[in-house]
């Protein structure tokens, strides 16, 4: 009496095609999931270097503030005017009081208008502000 | 294996040798090579940077040579359409939701014009005589009151001025009795004009003999002149009014401007049908809407001017004066459809600019909803409620705000009652000073009576200047259990002129931040020069603004913030003439030239909870120009 299996015993072993689109699934994910470009945030400045700056992990929970050498100011990226500025800051004092404001400002950034943004922040219940200083690892010049 | 043995003894040593000197070989020519230690680059740091700089050209060269072949690289006709329409979707979504908000605003502001211009619509023959009765009352008594010294005092001077303005004066008041409504003061003034009359031609004996002692007394020539000044500057305030009191006709004073057509309803589909618009579609929507809350925006604010400082409508109107938003975007600049990699970036950019525009009109409409719905007393979100007073009420609340805050009531004056009111807290508005409803009837009558009740309100008169700059402390954050009593100065401001003002220091040409405070807005001001706001921050009380000049006009804005309502009283003090605006509520009036002194007025005040806005105007005559506003809780002060 003959079976099915005895019949198909020279197929047997490792199914290797499901293995091989799982792997290939896989690696699409990942290729994918690394390459979703995150919202650049960044503003085309040059940082002030430090020393004693103390160097934190890249966060996505903060929220960025840019200001370049001309005193143009951005938020999240974009460019902003200060009247809009005043009611961004307004409403993430009110919704997220504790959250990390990151300032990023040129070099050459007229001090005034630093000490405007600070004050602002300040004003508003923001008082997590760190000022973002040139790193190695992370800028490039 | 006799003849192997020696052969392999000898080459043993000799291999070992041979490979030892190989290595000292070696080591010899590291040492004595540097090349082999030492990586050193033979150029100069001038070479370098040439090199650098070469270095850069090119990839700069080649960059720009990439990007032009890439511009000119054509898009097929249907990559080019899928490719415009996802940038457009990107920025249509945060278009929409602007111009939903834009839409809220409309709708409130359309209620707040109703609420504001059925206000001015109903304005009485008797509440526009009656603030002028409030605006002349403090003023004849000052000339009446020095009128009486001269006889009392033999003080002659100014008696020739004080004189014919007293003449003046009771000409014009005996041709206009029935539209003042003031016969106690008109009795006084007749009374101190028989006085002058009477005594003319001893004043003129008793000056001629004068004349030389002026000459040599610089004092008394010094006070004389002040006093002339004074006597002229009051003379001069009461006539420009009675002029106003003759000349003013109720309807002219009510009646809207023609060329005004408030804005209809908008479709009952109107936010759907955004759904299916391009972006320069919704930027020519937003761009209507805009028109719209301007429009409305300045009926709410030109009706506001209108009932506080008693001015006809369309005069009123032509004070209010919004700042046009920039617009950096122009359909017909759009490449459609692009057809290339370059036009695709242009369209890009083109798009950019339209959601900029938009972002910016939304940002003044926001602006513009805030200041319309504190100015109808409506809290946003809430619906309309208004003030709740009745139109005697906001009339008289008018008048007496005005006096209250050009301090013909006192040097301290309680004005929170009104500014609670303001701001909808309450029903109807009550109390100044010894708690006494202000009604229509009681301002009208009893003017006296009022002012004495207001004087009589407890609060500080005189404050030592060394004390408080040794104590204060800057702060705009207040709450109740906060370390920091007594005086408080701000210490941040934006601060933005000069303006011209012809060496007049009084207030009577609104300048636009009145209308509405706009951070980024530009202006053209003193000798062409553009002028913009700009973020001042002090350790001194004393602030300065920038570009300080004689006969100039200044703004200073700042915001406040306390944690639950609050009472403070306010000190204000400014070189030359001041007025202060908290919430929108002038809460102080200082005319005239004056140096800067700490104590020069107090006022009670309310703050909401929340943010506050502080505006002020300072009129700059001669020479310097400064302010200050200190703060304290009234149980401190």
């Amino acid at each position: 009496m003959l079976t099915g299996r005895q019949d198909n015993d020279e197929d047997e072993g490792i199914p290797l095609s499901p293995l091989i689109d799982a792997v290939f699934l896989l690696l699409i994910f990942f290729l994918v999931s690394t390459m979703i470009r995150k919202i650049n945030r960044d503003i085309d400045i040059e940082l002030p270097e430090s020393t004693s700056a103390e160097r934190m992990m890249p966060s996505d929970d903060n929220y960025v503030i840019g200001i370049n050498e001309d005193g143009d100011v951005f938020f999240e990226g974009e460019e902003t005017t200060i009247q809009s500025l005043h009611t961004e800051i307004r409403e993430v004092g009110v919704k997220e009081p504790d959250v990390q404001i990151r300032l990023d400002v040129d070099r050459d950034t007229p001090t005034h208008r630093v000490i405007e943004v600070l004050d602002l922040c300040r004003f508003n219940g923001l008082v997590n502000v760190g000022i973002r200083t040139y790193d190695e690892f992370y800028n490039t010049r | 294996m006799n003849s192997t043995t020696p052969d392999k003894r000898v080459r043993l040593p000799v291999i070992l040798a041979v490979s030892a000197a190989l290595q000292a070989a070696l080591v010899l020519l590291f040492v004595s090579i540097d090349a082999l230690r030492v990586s050193r680059l033979e150029q100069t740091a001038a070479d370098v940077r040439e090199l650098d700089e070469q270095a850069q050209q090119r990839l700069k060269r080649l960059e720009e040579r990439k990007r032009r072949e890439r511009d000119r690289t054509e898009l097929r006709e249907d990559d080019a359409t899928k490719l415009k329409r996802g940038e457009e979707e990107k920025r249509a979504k945060k278009m929409i939701e602007r111009l939903k908000d834009m839409k809220r605003v409309r709708d409130e502001l359309q209620e707040a014009e109703r609420l504001q211009l059925d206000e001015v619509k109903v304005r009485s023959f008797e509440d526009v005589s009656m603030f002028f009765y409030y605006q002349l009352y403090p003023l004849t008594t000052q000339l009446v009151e020095r009128a009486e010294n001269q006889d009392r005092e033999s003080d002659l001077s100014a008696a020739p001025l004080v004189h014919t303005a007293s003449t003046d004066f009771e000409t014009r008041v005996t041709a206009a009795p029935e539209r003042l409504i003031l016969p106690s003061v008109l009795q006084r003034v007749r009374d101190s004009h028989g006085i002058t009359c009477s005594r003319q031609d001893e004043y003129i004996r008793q000056l001629d003999e004068a004349q030389k002692a002026y000459v040599q007394d610089e004092e008394r020539v010094r006070h004389d002149n002040h006093v002339a000044y004074l006597v002229n500057y009051t003379r001069d305030q009461i006539s420009g009014l009675l002029r106003e009191v003759e000349a003013f006709e109720l309807e002219e004073m009510n009646d809207l401007p023609e060329r005004y057509e408030p804005p209809g309803p908008l479709e009952p589909d109107w936010e759907q049908s955004l759904e299916g618009m391009s972006v320069p579609e919704l930027h020519e929507a937003a761009a209507g809407l805009q028109e719209d809350i301007e429009a409305l925006f300045t009926a709410v604010k030109a009706a506001d001017i209108a009932m506080n400082e008693n001015k006809p409508l369309a005069d009123a109107w032509q004070a209010v004066s919004v700042p046009p938003p920039t617009r950096q975007f122009s359909p017909g600049t759009l490449p459609d459809p692009p057809r290339t990699i370059a036009e695709l970036n242009a369209y890009r950019a083109g798009l950019d600019r339209a959601e900029r525009d938009v972002h910016d009109m939304w940002q003044q409409a926001q602006n513009m909803g805030q200041t319309g719905r504190k100015i109808a007393g409506m809290k946003g979100g809430e619906g309309a409620q208004g003030k709740g007073e009745g139109t005697q009420g906001a009339a008289g609340r008018a008048a007496v705000l005005a006096n209250a805050a050009r301090g013909n009531l006192g040097r301290y004056v309680d004005v929170s009652p009104f500014m609670q009111n303001h701001t909808g807290d309450n029903a109807s508005f009550g109390a100044v000073g010894g708690g006494q409803d202000i009604t229509h009837k009681s301002i009208r009558t009893g003017f006296a009576g009022q002012s004495d009740e207001v004087r009589q309100a407890r609060g500080p008169s005189r404050l030592s200047e060394e004390e408080v700059l040794k104590q204060a402390l800057p702060g705009r954050k207040f709450n109740r259990n906060s370390p920091r009593t007594g005086w408080l100065y701000i210490d941040t401001w934006y601060v933005i002129g000069p303006w011209e003002n012809g060496w007049r220091t009084g207030f009577d040409d609104p300048l636009p931040p009145e209308t509405l405070v706009d951070l980024d807005a530009e202006y053209v001001g003193k000798n062409d020069q553009v002028i913009r706001w700009q973020f001042h921050q002090s350790d001194n009380i004393r602030i300065k603004p920038p570009r300080e000049m004689e006969g100039s006009t200044y703004y200073g804005y700042t915001e406040v913030y306390f944690e639950e309502p609050t009472e403070m009283i306010v000190a204000v003090a400014s070189d030359d003439a001041a007025k202060v605006w908290i919430n929108d509520t002038v809460i102080w009036q200082d005319r005239g030239f004056s140096p800067w002194r700490i104590d020069e007025g107090f006022r009670r005040v309310h703050f909401d909870q929340g943010f506050n806005t502080i505006l002020l105007r300072i009129e700059n005559g001669p020479v310097t120009c400064t302010f200050s506003l200190l703060l304290c809780p009234p149980e401190a002060g």
